[in-house]
């Protein structure tokens, strides 16, 4: 049961991969991009309950803060006029 | 406790599917982001909870907590920012753009 929800994560990822690259403007990646990291973050978590590793939970936390930070730090960069101004 | 863990599984699959459909079919960008956030928040809790039933140490069940408090303050918050900034750069709001 853990196995199938660990290969239904990753078609989701590969689809939001996909998705990504098609995409028409920059905030429809960024979208894609914010999916993809809930998405990797997901299978970080159930890998780790599946090992039973307890360390593994740290790389999640570490994973999640990351995220936040570079899709709120993208939007705020993008908003203030990117790299042309 | 094993049983409920996998009744939330299952859920948790029919939603990320859900999810994935639905970004496919909506044409606007703000449609797509609701559908995403919601479908997803809704997905990591469902999952997180499975897990937090399926362990059985209190470590285990402290970080996994830990992570799904994380989630629910700042998932929110980054789906706002990146419609605040499609909205402030001059995307329009459509009235009608579902399954174009």
């Amino acid at each position: 049961m853990i196995i199938t929800t660990m290969v239904v994560l990753f078609i989701a990822l590969f689809i939001s991969l996909v998705r990504y690259i098609n995409g028409k403007t920059i905030w429809e990646k960024l979208l894609s991009l914010n999916l993809m990291s809930i998405k990797v973050l997901l299978l970080t978590t159930v890998y780790s309950i599946y090992r039973e590793d307890l360390f593994l939970l740290d790389t999640s936390v570490t994973f999640a803060i990351v995220s936040f930070l570079v899709v709120v730090l993208l939007a705020r960069f993008i908003l203030e006029g990117g790299r042309t101004k | 406790m094993i049983i409920i863990s996998n009744i939330l599984l299952v859920l948790s699959w029919i939603l990320i599917i859900t999810g994935l459909i639905g970004i496919g079919r909506f044409d606007s960008l703000y449609s797509k982001l609701l559908t995403g956030s919601k479908i997803d928040t809704a997905a990591v809790i469902l999952i997180l909870l499975a897990m937090i039933l399926r362990v059985e140490l209190l470590s285990f069940q402290l970080k996994l907590f830990i992570i799904l408090a994380f989630l629910l303050i700042t998932s929110p918050i980054s789906n706002h920012m990146i419609a605040f900034s499609a909205y402030f750069s001059g995307i329009e709001i459509k009235e009608r753009d579902y399954d174009s």
